[in-house]
């Protein structure tokens, strides 16, 4: 093999790598959608605390950063929040029911079930918003509303 | 290397909102004190802000009255139950427990003493020294904690604990509430209802659920509170005081 032969063979190699992996994101379609491109179920907000691609990207680092303030430094602000994330965007779907995390339209789930991501927040942590939990009663009223203000 | 040490300006605006909001605070409190009744001076208690860290100028703590405490009650460990989402699963042989009831008897003199139980929140915690992940520690205010993320479920601190405060949770649990995340696999105690006082509370669920006054929650570091009143007045026992790990929980009557 020659060097121009071997150099047109990197190159398109590099191209065809690139463009699969453009294919792969493009693929990525995020949380579930209705025909209009809206996310369902609907989040409570008017827009998120970052930008979608930011969100979309570095979500979990937010989480992260947020978590350790808040166990190690009692920092509790609602931004990057965990429980403020389920409670804006777990809301009831259209037959009313609010999805748990082993449900596809979790919002969680619906997205890391596509790209095969395990996430295990949810081993320890409510997957339901915080509202939920007041709904069932005298054993769940455990104040959480109060916590959140 | 520019980028690593901040800006002189930066340091400057820092500074001067923390002098801008301890004014704003002293006047605030100045003002409250002088409306309600001139001359008498009010405890103040100053709200910490939710992006504020905890300090250590206030140590949390309990104070209990064994001689309050009613024989055959159960409210405290039900209200803790009820608050962190503690349920029954295997029964109490492995059921988590950050509070129980304890019941002593003399057996010489028939004197009986009841008294709850629950994670002593030492200054010096065993259960922090023999952590070997740092997943165990405690927070600048006093209350000792279990970081789950980084808790690999070795069970060092539960079997540092003289007090036996801390409980291993050895099945998958479900529907745990958004103020108490717990799982399989990690070990955890009391938490002195750490959101309650991060949410300015000023109380526990035990405490609150005790009919009977004999679970007080304070800051022991305020001379004013009402758990500093009470030590002051009357003293308070450490439970196993010649471990010299200065307890944040405190007994009278013993």
């Amino acid at each position: 093999m020659s060097i121009h032969r071997f150099t047109r063979f990197v190159i398109m190699a590099l191209a065809l790598s690139w463009s699969a992996l453009v294919l792969a994101a493009d693929h990525y379609t995020g949380p579930n959608r209705d025909e209009n491109g809206n996310i369902v179920p609907t989040p409570k907000g008017e827009r998120c605390v970052e930008e979608t691609p930011d969100m979309r990207a570095n979500h979990m680092k937010y989480l992260l950063h947020k978590r350790d303030e808040t166990m190690h430094r009692g920092i509790r602000t609602k931004t990057h929040s965990l429980v403020e994330c389920i409670n804006c965007h777990v809301t009831p779907g259209k037959d009313g029911q609010i999805a748990r995390i082993s449900d596809d339209s979790h919002f969680c789930a619906s997205c890391h079930r596509a790209v095969s991501v395990k996430l295990d927040c949810f081993e320890c942590h409510a997957d339901r918003p915080v509202e939920a939990f007041s709904q069932l009663g005298s054993t769940f009223d455990s104040r959480a509303d109060k916590v959140l203000q | 290397m520019q980028d690593n040490t901040p800006s002189p300006q930066m340091n400057d605006s820092n500074k001067i909102d923390q002098y801008r909001r301890r004014f704003l605070g002293g006047t605030a409190a100045a003002v409250t004190a002088a409306t309600v009744l001139p001359g008498l001076i009010l405890h103040t208690v100053e709200a910490r802000h939710a992006d504020e860290a905890v300090t250590s100028d206030r140590r949390w703590g309990l104070l209990i009255d064994t001689t309050k405490c009613a024989d055959g009650c159960n409210d405290c460990v039900t209200a803790c139950n009820t608050e962190h989402g503690l349920r029954e699963i295997h029964g109490p042989a492995t059921d988590a427990q950050w509070i129980r009831t304890v019941k002593l008897k003399n057996k010489s003199t028939g004197h009986q003493l009841n008294m709850p139980m629950m994670c002593q929140h030492c200054e010096h915690p065993p259960c922090v020294d023999v952590c070997p992940t740092g997943a165990s520690f405690k927070r600048a205010d006093g209350i000792v904690l279990v970081d789950k993320h980084i808790c690999i479920g070795c069970r060092y601190c539960m079997m540092a604990c003289p007090y036996k405060a801390r409980s291993f949770i050895h099945e998958t649990l479900t529907d745990q509430l958004p103020v108490a995340p717990r799982g399989k696999g990690t070990v955890e105690s009391c938490t002195l209802c750490v959101h309650k006082v991060d949410a300015g509370d000023h109380n526990t669920a035990c405490a609150v659920a005790c009919k009977h006054g004999a679970i007080v929650f304070g800051d022991l570091k305020d001379p004013n509170d009402k758990i500093s009143v009470m030590l002051r007045e009357k003293g308070g026992h450490q439970l196993r005081a010649e471990l010299a790990l200065n307890t944040g929980v405190r007994y009278q009557g013993l």
